[in-house]
């Protein structure tokens, strides 16, 4: 692709990240032990 | 990067990509490398020139004295890489996709577009020949690229032109 001569150069550091990436999977809630009330 | 940078949001591009088939799944892939767009993640771009001996050390992409980075341009000048037969001398190049794109990272602005560390496709148009009928290869080409997670669309055209006077409309 044919694009001309560079002008000018500079940086971008976006806010938020452009690419849509994957949610991590949530982990499904380990099974606990209820704690009994002492006697 | 260091330092505070120029700017918080990404410069927003037009280019056109082939298609790849990647282990059963259609993949975007640069008109002149063979380099396939990950899916979900940045394209992070590398000098790819031929290391020749004499030529200087290598260099992070872009840089203005290379002609390397990832590239975008305005949706005017993307009109020619949609021509059919387009480049010359190739069996089959695989199906063009035409989109928008973000540049972001270390940019080079040039005349006529930009060349940049990173990119992902914002959104993606796959061109469908009119003639062609409903259940066409650009309809599964289409389905596959959903897997980028932004919004893509077929788009029904007769000659080249038709795309972009269709994009410029929608641009608008």
């Amino acid at each position: 692709v044919e694009i001309g001569k560079p002008q000018r150069e500079y940086t971008i550091e976006p806010l938020e990240d452009p690419a849509p990436r994957e949610q991590p999977e949530e982990r499904p809630a380990e099974p606990f032990e209820p704690e009994l009330p002492a006697r | 990067m260091s330092g505070a940078p120029d700017y918080t949001e990404p410069v927003i591009g037009w280019r056109v990509w082939f298609t790849r088939d990647a282990e059963g799944k259609t993949r975007l892939r640069s008109l002149f490398h063979d380099l396939c767009w990950p899916v979900r993640e940045p394209l992070t771009a590398a000098c790819l020139r031929r290391r020749l001996p004499f030529r200087r050390r290598d260099h992070l992409a872009p840089a203005a004295s290379c002609r390397c980075g990832i590239y975008a341009t305005s949706l005017d000048r993307v009109a020619s890489y949609l021509e059919p037969g387009w480049p010359p001398g190739r069996c089959d190049p695989g199906d063009p996709v035409v989109g928008r794109v973000l540049l972001w990272g270390s940019v080079v602005e040039c005349e006529q577009g930009w060349r940049a560390s990173l990119a992902y496709p914002e959104r993606l148009y796959v061109p469908r020949p009119s003639t062609t009928g409903r259940d066409s290869r650009a309809a599964r080409v289409a389905l596959d690229l959903t897997d980028y997670g932004v919004p893509v669309a077929l788009l029904e055209f007769d000659v080249a032109d038709d795309i972009i006077a269709e994009l410029t409309t929608a641009a608008a």
